[in-house]
């Protein structure tokens, strides 16, 4: 389950940020590699909403450092 | 009349002086370009001149930071708003409250729009029209973020996002290459919008 959701989380990041899938996995850095823009993490969080119905505010999104911690997030949630 | 001075920095004339600005800027600012991306650092860094060229802020004690993050000038009256997208940063400096986003026109986002833009309707376009689509919903996000900034408000309250009555606000927007800018201010403030355009450092650093 927690592997499934990081593969949609990368192609929601990829989508989001405007960045290549394939640079993107479990351990990148949100803020250091992806941005702290408003509109991409509200894009990244309208994504995740719409998939499993779990809110992250973008004040949130500072709180997971990594992709693999909003999964953990995510899979404690749904 | 009131003058609202909006003043706009291209980022990539700064990009071979970050030494020089890391020197100057107050450490908040030099503090977030070492925490985030090279370049979303340089925006910061970028931002965090021009607050001390135009507003003299030289230290971080000159200004102080509400509890959503929001800055406001210690020692001085005037209102300001920053804001920073891909290869621009701007600043907006107002005698009253004001809120100033700027986004690189971006990609029309159904789900977004579905839940912030409520009045945003994009069936109107045909698929031939997609940049002015891209371009209009580009438009009606940085209003929104420029009537939130206005609030000193972020996004952590979807409620408060979703039922602004933007009458209350004067709204505009401006196109700038490929970047959309947008300023909010109270609806009865009459201005005179002075815009000025910095493309290098030297443009404004000489003397510093």
């Amino acid at each position: 389950m927690r592997e499934e959701i990081i593969e949609k989380l990368i192609e929601f990041a990829a989508m989001a940020f405007s960045k290549d899938k394939t640079l993107i996995n479990e351990n990148t850095d949100i803020a250091k590699e992806l941005g702290v823009s408003s509109l991409q993490r509200v894009a990244m969080s309208a994504s995740i909403e719409n998939e499993y119905d779990v809110m992250i505010p973008v004040a949130r999104f500072g709180a997971y450092k990594t992709i693999g911690d909003l999964a953990d997030f995510i899979l404690e949630e749904i | 009349m009131k003058k609202l001075e909006l003043i706009i920095a291209e980022i990539d004339g700064f990009e071979s002086h970050i030494e020089e600005i890391k020197k100057i800027v107050p450490k908040v600012y030099l503090e977030k370009y070492e925490s985030l991306s090279e370049e979303e650092g340089l925006q910061e860094l970028v931002a965090g001149l021009l607050l001390r060229k135009f507003l003299g802020v030289e230290v971080s004690d000159d200004i102080f930071f509400e509890k959503e993050g929001r800055p406001f000038l210690k020692n001085d009256s005037r209102f300001f708003s920053l804001s920073h997208s891909k290869k621009l940063a701007v600043l907006g400096i107002f005698d009253a409250n004001i809120g100033v986003d700027v986004e690189i026109i971006s990609r029309y986002n159904p789900l977004i729009a579905k839940k912030y833009l409520k009045n945003f309707r994009c069936s109107k376009f045909s698929y031939e029209d997609k940049d002015r689509l891209n371009s209009l919903y580009t438009k009606e996000w940085t209003s929104l973020e420029a009537v939130l900034k206005y609030f000193g408000k972020g996004f952590s309250n979807d409620s408060f996002c979703q039922n602004i009555n933007f009458d209350a606000f004067c709204v505009k927007s401006i196109k700038y290459g490929q970047y959309i800018i947008s300023l909010a201010v109270d609806k009865d403030e009459k201005f005179i919008l002075d815009k000025l355009i910095v493309k290098h450092f030297t443009d404004i650093c000489y003397s510093l």
